[in-house]
């Protein structure tokens, strides 16, 4: 779950993140676009606004201001004599050339839209009147007389006083500068920048309004998943308690949790879970296949069977167990096995009787004659001595019969001993011969072997395992016609590392159905008779013990059974 | 001299039971099959007085031996011995007695003479 | 409404030129006053305003054509000619020949040398040329553009100079 939601997020992600950074590139660039264009735009009136203002009009309205002046001026000395201040006089022209330099030559003046017109005119002025002004206030000007001048200044006076009255009116009406500034001012250019920056500022908002909703409702879903992520571990947790497997999760060598089942088996075992995760982990470091173990608490045996596996649960390295208590089951299987070799036994109880019976018969028949010998008088040693040898030799046959007897009641125990794979043959088939007479089957014993055949393990595995095999193949031929030919071929072949041996009979084959689970536990074709359906079951597993393994197929007209088991390497 | 056929497949048990009659003046034959008893009556030309055969053997057992026997060739006394001792072997008619192995020879040999007996050979 | 008060002052200047004094166009007044009382003044010539300390302000200016090299003494210079006992002097009202007049801080002074010049380009200054004095702002350094105070108080003319004293 963790891992689909990063996959999901990344991949999501990468497309959003693509478009964020578009989206947000082009308005925070339409900001500062605009802000530039709005910071020139306002530095441009600043100056604007700034260098108009310091007006054409007022320098203007000065030279107008001093030209009537100068004209008052002259007109108190045309007036009279003792009025005239010649000091004043040339005061006055100084200033007024002075203020219609200002006009003609200053930035100030340079404002007045048609100033070039005057500016000719204003230089002769500012000439005549800087002149004059010097001529009045030198020293050496006191001899001259201003009378003379009079007209001519009431006359420039006149002049400058109209070409003023001109420049003040163009000034007045005509600001160059102005004209800019409105022009500035209604500057259309402002409004789109405007339009832009409260373009952009909205769509960010906008945009980030969009985004964090965005984020939220995938902020809520990651919530939520969260949320169904913990209740689907809880539904576990449920489902683990519900298993009736006990189960048990331990990280670093402690446990992090048990399933009900687990408890119960604890309690049940009457043991704590640290000992018995030990015994596992022993049994695991002997053989790291192990499933099984027993194990012996408060005296009482169990045997369990386990699996382990290691997960990752909720982050950390955490190995599982899965145990199954298989005490009772184990009993029940070797209790079955044991029922199973009784009945094996009890379906050789006629064979067994029968074996016994003969030797006995003999011995008691020999012992009988001897006796009558005796008692008839004639002494006849030799004779005596046969029938006691002959008895002898049934005892040692009877002797073979219940050792083999006892042999296959003890096959719970583990046989390794070498022995004759021929010899359990002739065993096998000595104890069957009797009853494969009786049936009228013609028995047919074929050894290809050159050598003993030594095998290892248990003797009377090999022979129960025959006896089976043949016993099988007898019950195989009941209810055919007596005139028919039944035929049993048993043939012992060997490589260099593996004896075979071959029965074949002719009794007609096993039925498909049960062909591939003759070997399986209950399964039988003999149910009306009795048959417990584990006798093949036994053999199997008893010769796999050895190494070996037992397989079946069908000939033309019977079965034919493949008992193979790896011969002992004997040093010549 | 009575005449007796003793048939076992297994021939140590036949040989001695033969041997046992054969000292006790009986003329006893020792056969180990249904075939060889056959043949014996055959070759014997008299008639025989007693069959003793076992049960369970290979290609012919002792009922169908006892089926196959002529009224003519019939002995006096038929007899059965088995080492698997079945009831149903006691049902079979002419079969004038079963022996369970193993056997105590002369009580066969006492039994086999008051059957005679009781039918007046 | 500008024009207006201008009218006024234009009036209240012709009468006060009118009935005043013509001064020889070389000379500076100066004078110290403390809330209209009188504390000092001083009538001082082209040659002593030339010996004083001499300071160079090399600006243009909205009325002259190029950059022009400006050359007087400080007005600061001239404040100190006279020290008052106790105060400080806070700024100066400077009048021209026409009648304009203008209060120059001393913060002005003080932060940016504001000259009293009496000769441009090293030459005296006529009075058609806006002489005697000129009291002159270093424009081309100051970092604030030159505003309508800045220029108001750059007055030309210049005939008096009186010191305010707190």
């Amino acid at each position: 779950m963790y891992l689909m939601l990063n996959f999901m997020w990344s991949k999501y992600e990468l497309k959003w993140r693509i478009y964020v950074t578009l989206v947000l590139s082009v308005l925070t660039a339409g900001l500062f676009v605009s802000t530039a264009v709005l910071f020139v735009q306002n530095n441009a009136q600043r100056n604007a606004l700034q260098g108009s203002i310091r007006s054409a009009g007022w320098v203007a309205y000065q030279a107008k201001l001093e030209s009537i002046k100068f004209a008052m001026s002259v007109e108190k000395c045309a007036v009279a004599q003792v009025l005239c201040n010649r000091g004043e006089l040339g005061l006055n022209a100084a200033i007024l050339a002075s203020r219609i330099a200002v006009l003609s030559d200053s930035e100030e003046g340079s404002q007045i839209a048609n100033i070039q017109e005057f500016k000719y005119d204003l230089r002769t002025f500012f000439a005549y009147f800087s002149a004059l002004s010097d001529d009045l206030l030198s020293q050496s000007s006191e001899n001259i007389s201003v009378d003379t001048q009079l007209q001519i200044m009431r006359s420039q006076s006149d002049s400058v006083d109209k070409l003023l009255s001109e420049i003040l009116k163009s000034a007045v009406l005509v600001n160059k500068d102005i004209t800019i500034r409105e022009q500035l001012i209604n500057n259309k250019s402002v409004e789109l920048a405007f339009l832009m920056l409260s373009a952009s500022s909205i769509g960010l908002v906008l945009f980030m309004a969009f985004e964090m909703k965005r984020r939220r409702r995938l902020l809520s879903e990651v919530f939520e998943m969260r949320r169904i992520a913990v209740e689907h571990g809880q539904e576990l947790m449920d489902l683990l308690d519900a298993i009736p497997v006990a189960i048990t999760l331990a990280s670093d060598n402690l446990t992090t949790y048990s399933n009900v089942a687990f408890k119960d088996l604890l309690s049940n075992f009457g043991c704590s879970n640290e000992f018995l995760l030990s015994e596992i982990g022993a049994a695991l470091a002997v053989d790291a296949r192990s499933t099984s173990l027993s194990l012996v608490v408060e005296g009482v045996a169990r045997n369990i069977s386990f699996m382990s596996n290691n997960v990752n649960w909720l982050g950390q390295s955490t190995a599982i167990f899965a145990i199954e208590d298989r005490t009772h089951a184990m009993d029940y299987e070797r209790q079955s096995l044991i029922s199973a070799r009784l009945m094996l036994l009890g379906e050789l109880a006629s064979s067994i009787a029968h074996e016994l019976n003969q030797p006995l018969a003999v011995i008691a028949a020999a012992a009988e004659n001897a006796i009558g010998s005796v008692a008839s008088g004639k002494l006849d040693n030799e004779y005596i001595k046969k029938k006691l040898q002959n008895i002898i030799r049934q005892v040692e046959r009877a002797d073979k019969v219940t050792q083999t007897i006892l042999d296959m009641a003890r096959q719970d125990r583990v046989q390794t001993e070498p022995f004759s794979v021929i010899k359990s043959l002739h065993v096998s088939i000595g104890f069957v011969s009797h009853q494969l007479r009786l049936a009228n089957v013609d028995v047919e014993v074929v050894i290809k072997c050159q050598t003993d055949c030594i095998v290892v393990g248990g003797p009377s595995v090999v022979e129960v395992a025959l006896l089976n095999i043949l016993l099988n193949a007898r019950d195989a031929f009941d209810g055919m016609e007596v005139q028919y030919q039944k035929k049993l071929r048993v043939d012992l072949q060997c490589t260099e590392e593996v004896v075979y041996i071959i029965i074949t009979d002719n009794a007609g084959g096993i039925k498909k159905e049960i062909l591939d689970k003759v070997f399986l536990p209950f399964v039988t074709s003999k149910e009306s008779s009795g048959g417990t359906g584990l006798g093949l079951a036994i053999a199997r597993r008893g010769i796999r013990s050895m190494g070996g393994d037992i397989n079946v197929q069908n000939t033309a007209d019977g079965a034919q059974f493949i008992l193979s088991l790896p011969l002992k390497r004997v040093f010549s | 001299m009575r005449e007796i056929i003793i048939c076992d497949d297994e021939l140590d048990v036949a040989v001695e039971l033969a041997e046992w009659f054969g000292r006790n003046k009986w003329g006893a034959v020792a056969v180990d099959s249904a075939e060889g008893v056959r043949r014996c009556i055959l070759e014997r030309k008299k008639s025989i007085d007693v069959i003793l055969t076992d049960v369970m053997m290979p290609r012919e057992d002792g009922v169908s031996l006892l089926c196959s026997i002529s009224a003519s060739d019939m002995p006096h006394v038929f007899c059965f011995m088995t080492g698997v001792y079945d009831s149903i072997f006691v049902r079979v008619p002419n079969c004038d007695v079963v022996f369970r192995k193993p056997l105590s020879l002369m009580q066969v040999e006492g039994a086999i003479k008051r059957i005679l007996s009781d039918k007046g050979v | 409404m500008v024009m207006v008060r201008a009218n006024i002052r234009i009036v209240s200047a012709l009468i006060i030129s009118l009935s005043s004094l013509v001064v020889d166009a070389a000379e500076l007044h100066v004078s110290w006053v403390m809330k209209d009382l009188p504390l000092n003044e001083l009538t001082i010539s082209q040659e002593f305003i030339e010996s004083l300390v001499q300071s160079e302000i090399i600006t243009s200016t909205p009325w002259t054509q190029e950059i022009d090299s400006f050359i007087g003494p400080t007005l600061a210079t001239l404040s100190e000619l006279f020290l008052p006992k106790f105060g400080r002097i806070s700024g100066a009202t400077v009048s021209a020949l026409n009648g304009y007049s203008m209060f120059v801080p001393a913060e002005d002074w003080e932060a940016l040398n504001v000259i009293v010049a009496s000769r441009i380009n090293g030459a005296q200054f006529k009075i058609y040329d806006k002489g005697p004095f000129w009291v002159i702002y270093p424009l081309d350094e100051m970092s604030r553009p030159a505003d309508q105070i800045v220029l108001s108080r750059m007055v030309w003319h210049v005939s008096h100079v009186e010191f305010h004293v707190e």
